[in-house]
């Protein structure tokens, strides 16, 4: 195989790791997005335990721990 | 042994549980299939990022080891899995403070101990232009149907940016 890179052993299966292009973004891209993301839920989350949804599910939380003991 | 846990659903597929500490804990599943380039493939609906945020401590702290967080995490991951069977979780840790590959051996710590839920882990290091490398772990079911080829796409990334 002519695109043949490396392989590797990952649990019980070998990886081949070829040239061939790659269906993702380039990393430069990937780095950006997967840092804007990170961003982002961190803004959701400073105002998410106030929310009345979080608050709501903190009840149904509470609820279910009180049943099972 | 686990917390009980919530599944709130919505967009990101949020899950949340609250430790006997009253800590709070969100973990998502958010939907990625932006990481993708111009070429879709038939499993871009199910590639997500994997979230843990804390949402609340009131302890003003950093929080004290809870095992059951873990096995917590462990039965979300198991439950979201048995729901999508096909998903494809990324997980790259937060960089923001530097402190990634410490995030990255508690993750391992954590992964390797509980293997028994029938996914497995491919991790890969990817380094940007700048020359800053970041960890990014794969997990899926040993039975996706795109096991081979989502591997591959992932070992694929580093070898395009070494061009």
């Amino acid at each position: 195989m002519s695109n043949l890179k490396n392989v590797y052993l990952c649990g019980n299966y070998y990886i081949m790791e070829t040239t061939k292009k790659s269906i993702f973004k380039p990393v430069d891209e990937i780095v950006r997005l997967m840092k804007e993301s990170k961003k982002q839920s961190k803004i959701e989350n400073e105002k998410r335990y106030q929310s009345v949804e979080f608050q709501e599910i903190l009840k149904k939380l509470r609820a279910m721990k009180s049943n099972k003991s | 042994m686990n917390y009980p846990f919530y599944f709130a659903g919505g967009f990101d597929n949020v899950y949340a549980f609250e430790t006997d500490l009253g800590i709070s804990y969100e973990v998502k599943f958010k939907p990625s299939d932006y990481l993708l380039g111009d070429v879709k493939t038939e499993y871009s609906d199910y590639l997500f990022e994997f979230v843990i945020q804390l949402v609340y401590n009131p302890l003003k702290r950093n929080p004290p080891l809870d095992k059951l967080v873990s096995t917590t995490i462990a039965a979300i991951i198991e439950d979201f899995y048995f729901k999508k069977n096909k998903s494809v979780c990324i997980y790259i840790c937060d960089s923001s403070d530097g402190r990634q590959s410490l995030r990255k051996r508690k993750f391992d710590e954590w992964f390797y101990s509980h293997e028994n839920i029938g996914v497995i882990k491919y991790d890969q290091i990817i380094t940007d232009s700048a020359g800053n490398s970041y960890p990014l772990s794969v997990i899926l079911r040993k039975d996706n149907p795109y096991f081979m080829e989502i591997i591959l796409a992932f070992s694929n990334i580093t070898s395009e940016n070494s061009k």
